[in-house]
């Protein structure tokens, strides 16, 4: 949650191509070094809104607000304080990684040298400064990418899909840089089709479908709204609905039990606070409703009717949840 | 391996430059391209030299040989050098590095003046390999080194004009297929009609004024060069004429492959209305030339075919300047107010209305000054009294031409306003311009002229064509202009009531438009300037319980 002006915000953006609305009067605030996931699916509107923000597209109407910047009025200097690193972004194959580094920082009339040795520092990438940047794989193509993002020491990284394609190492790597540049002060923006990879990373999250902004903010606080006995505010959300949201309050949970978990999903289902229990092996995943105190209940009864818990845990991809439960709306 | 000193030096002053030459070098595909060529070239040359007994031959073999190199080496700078340079535009866009240049603080300018020199380097590279097998013509005798090095020069100014139009055209495809497809294909049409045109038809003229300078010699300007006498012709036509008419069409072609480079919201119009305005007066003067430097009944001709040539490209003009935005985008206003902007930069700013008024206004006003130049030239030496028909004449083609421009800017205001696109407003007023033009000539062919025994009666029914003008001409040549005069001014009248009835509804509805969208505007500002963000927020309609 930004405590001090947003370092980005977005106010009642709307993007047309052609007939066809793309993004419907979305708005959201992410605040200095944060890590903002934006999700969506395919076609949901994460691009445009990217590209807007990005200046390279002047939306239909509403207004983006980088640093305070307007990005409609003053592109050139939005351009000076994001880097923006594109889903599909190109390189030039033909020239060397320090060459491609070299290139990107005289246009943005760095001191050469020193830039390129500062990003290479970060990206890890010094050991293939003199290889072509078209022999590279794609995961040091995309650390490339993201050296030539960093060159000018941008407040905000504007990623789309940094990680697509990408090995588990370098994801992790990749994941680890976010990190890193976070605790340097830098605003992250990113999108991906990951929910994973951006729980582990993001402190708040924008849920995008069809143009529409579903939910934003720290991800166990929308988990909250969505799926625990807490009352929302009145002022952001109408009591009736509070209400309902309450009363259908639940999350999930991981038990692992002593050999078959078939008795316990047995007894599980009898139980009037459990839903959509699932077994395998000796795992199985269950909806409870209800909070800490009903779930210590419900495992006093589990071992008092024999079952052997091993483990017990909040369901961890709580992001997952939460994706599915709004979009899955969408649907109905 | 990274740049080097003198690359570092070259990286700092042009990026887009130094990049794309270290990529050439390191890619060479247009390196061998270019040199597969030259050696074509060479080896042809080389044929014909033998062919033609290596100067033993009855015929001069220099001249000839002077004329077959630089006719083919004409060709492959009109056909190759705008692919060249579409291609090397088109492929940032394929190989989506476009946005990241962009977004690196290189301006569009800066880009497309690197990409400018890019391109031409490759050709200048073609251009150094043919040149040793151009010496064979000087050693073929007939053809001196100067006209060599001229002869090098112009193909080295028409490669610019041909890398600009491919730049234009890069900048404006959406990829590399169709920028190679559509340089090819139109530098394979114009080329020829060029070489012909320019080259060819155009070497009578120069043959009459300088008489040492071959007729029917494709390639005759550098031979006018060195073999005109110098006096202030060869200073009007061989060096002001062509650098003027050189440097509007580069200019042009800049600002057209900058407009397209650049976003909607951007300035997109005061570089091209700038070039405008400097290229009316200098057109204006070169129309001119011919009927200055002709003498006796041709001089009529002349300056019709000067005043023809003024109309035509003022409506070029309303057809490029038709694009410009309906008014200045919030970005420029912002710039303008921050700039604290005059009103010559507002008047030079984007805005339909404002734009087709300036269009408007200094059309006319060169359209009527030629006319009266021209008519005041027709007149010299003529007794105090009535202005003698050819005068009356060029003043009514003049007159007529005006009103006709005055219809095409207004249709184009209102269709341009009317219509969701300017493709769709340009093609629409094309049509209509097609129609007017020929529409009546048909009717007259078809109904007047069988209908009718008197021919001149049944051309009155070709009256509202801008081409009528020529039966006009002819009926004062003859005596007899009353009644072709007064249809004439009449359908001209006609034309401008039309295209002022249409400017103001087209500037009405303009101004609505715009009005609209910044009440819009205004209203969205102050619900935005109001507005605090609540923390988390979930969509309130992903609350309710499904189906309620």
């Amino acid at each position: 949650m930004p405590v001090s002006a947003p370092v980005i915000r977005v106010q009642h953006l709307t993007h047309r191509f052609g007939p066809n609305e793309v993004l419907h009067d979305i708005g959201f605030e992410v605040g200095r070094a944060e890590i903002f996931g934006f999700i969506g699916p395919n076609g949901a509107g994460k691009t445009t809104t990217i590209r807007a923000m990005a200046t390279l597209i002047e939306p239909s109407s509403g207004r983006i607000e980088i640093d305070g910047i307007d990005v409609g009025l003053e592109p050139e200097r939005v351009r000076s304080k994001i880097g923006y690193l594109a889903d599909n972004a190109g390189i030039y194959a033909k020239l060397t990684v320090d060459e491609f580094l070299a290139f990107f920082a005289a246009a943005y009339r760095l001191e050469v040298a020193r830039a390129v040795d500062r990003a290479l520092e970060l990206t890890d990438l010094g050991a293939s400064r003199n290889e072509l940047a078209g022999t590279l794989s794609k995961g040091t193509r995309q650390r490339l990418q993201l050296a030539k993002t960093l060159l000018h020491d941008p407040d905000v990284l504007v990623l789309d899909e940094p990680a697509s394609g990408l090995d588990p190492r370098a994801r992790i790597e990749m994941r680890d840089l976010f990190v890193r540049l976070r605790a340097a002060g830098k605003t992250v923006f990113l999108s991906s089709h990951i929910l994973t990879e951006l729980s582990d990373v993001c402190t708040s999250v924008g849920i995008l479908e069809k143009g529409q902004l579903l939910a934003y903010g720290p991800i166990a606080e929308i988990a909250q709204r969505l799926g625990r006995r807490v009352p929302a505010p009145e002022s952001a959300v109408p009591s009736m609905l509070a209400e309902t949201l309450a009363a259908r309050g639940r999350r999930a949970i991981k038990l692992r039990t002593l050999g078959s978990a078939e008795a316990a999903r047995q007894h599980l289902e009898s139980q009037p606070d459990v839903s959509s229990v699932r077994a395998s092996g000796d795992q199985l995943t269950f909806q409870l409703a209800g909070d800490d105190g009903v779930l210590a209940e419900l495992v006093k009864r589990l071992v008092q009717a024999g079952v052997g818990v091993v483990g017990i845990e909040p369901e961890r991809d709580e992001l997952e949840a939460v994706f599915l439960e709004l979009t899955k709306k969408g649907e109905t | 391996m990274s740049f080097g000193p003198t690359s570092q030096k070259l990286l700092l002053k042009s990026p887009i430059f130094a990049r794309e030459l270290r990529q050439a070098f390191r890619t060479g595909r247009i390196i061998v391209l270019l040199l597969i060529l030259a050696v074509l070239v060479g080896l042809f040359v080389l044929g014909i030299a033998s062919a033609l007994g290596m100067g033993r031959a009855s015929i001069p073999a220099g001249p000839i040989l002077f004329q077959i190199l630089f006719s083919l080496a004409y060709f492959i700078v009109c056909i190759v050098g705008p692919a060249v340079a579409a291609i090397d535009v088109a492929s940032e866009r394929d190989g989506h590095t476009w946005d990241a240049l962009v977004l690196s603080g290189l301006d569009v300018r800066t880009i497309t003046r690197g990409k400018f020199w890019t391109a031409i380097t490759a050709i200048g590279a073609f251009l150094l390999m043919i040149a040793p097998a151009s010496i064979l013509c000087f050693l073929l005798g007939g053809v001196g080194i100067g006209e060599l090095v001229i002869a090098f020069l112009l193909l080295a100014v028409i490669a610019a004009i041909s890398v600009a139009y491919g730049l234009s055209v890069g900048a404006w495809a959406n990829g590399v297929g169709a920028a190679t497809l559509l340089t090819l294909v139109s530098a394979l049409l114009a080329a020829p009609f060029l070489y012909f045109g320019v080259g060819v038809g155009v070497s009578f003229l120069a043959h009459a004024t300088w008489p040492d300078v071959p007729s029917g010699a494709p390639v005759w300007l550098p031979l006018a060069y060195v073999r005109a006498s110098f006096d202030g012709w060869y200073l009007v036509l061989l060096i002001v004429l062509p650098v003027a008419v050189t440097g509007l069409a580069l200019w042009f072609l800049y600002e057209l492959t900058v407009l397209r480079l650049t976003s909607e919201s951007d300035d997109r119009a005061t570089g091209l209305k700038r070039w405008y305005v400097t290229a009316l007066p200098v057109v204006g003067c070169i129309a001119m030339v011919p009927g200055i430097m002709t003498r006796g009944s041709m001089r009529l001709t002349a300056l019709l075919g000067g005043l023809g040539g003024l109309f035509t490209f003022l409506v070029f003009c309303a057809f490029v300047l038709a694009g410009d935005a309906l008014a200045p985008s919030r970005r420029v206003e912002f710039r303008w107010h921050r700039l604290q902007a005059g009103w010559h930069t507002r008047v030079l700013g984007p805005g339909l209305v404002q734009t087709s008024m300036l269009l408007l206004v200094t059309s006319l006003l060169a359209m009527g000054l030629f006319a009266l130049v021209g008519a005041g030239i027709l007149s010299r030496g003529i007794p105090s009294g009535l202005p003698p028909p050819s005068a009356i004449g060029l003043l009514t083609c003049g007159e007529y031409w005006s009103a006709f421009l005055v219809f095409i800017v207004g249709f184009l205001v209102w269709s341009r306003v009317r219509s969701d696109s300017v493709s769709g407003a340009r093609i629409l007023a094309l049509v209509v311009a097609a129609i007017a033009l020929a529409a009546p000539w048909i009717a007259f062919l078809v109904f007047g002229y069988a209908g009718s025994k008197r021919v001149q009666d049944a051309l009155l029914i070709a009256a509202p064509s801008p081409l009528y003008v020529f039966a006009m001409l002819s009926a004062i040549d003859k005596g007899e202009p009353h009644l072709a005069l007064t249809s004439g001014i009449a359908c001209s009248l006609g034309w401008i009531s039309m295209g002022l009835a249409l400017f103001g509804l087209g500037a009405r509805r303009a101004t609505k438009i715009v009005a609209e969208r910044r009440t819009l505007r205004a209203s969205l500002e102050s619900r935005m300037a109001g507005e605090t963000t609540h923390l988390p927020f979930v969509d309130p309609e992903r609350l309710r319980p499904a189906g309620g």
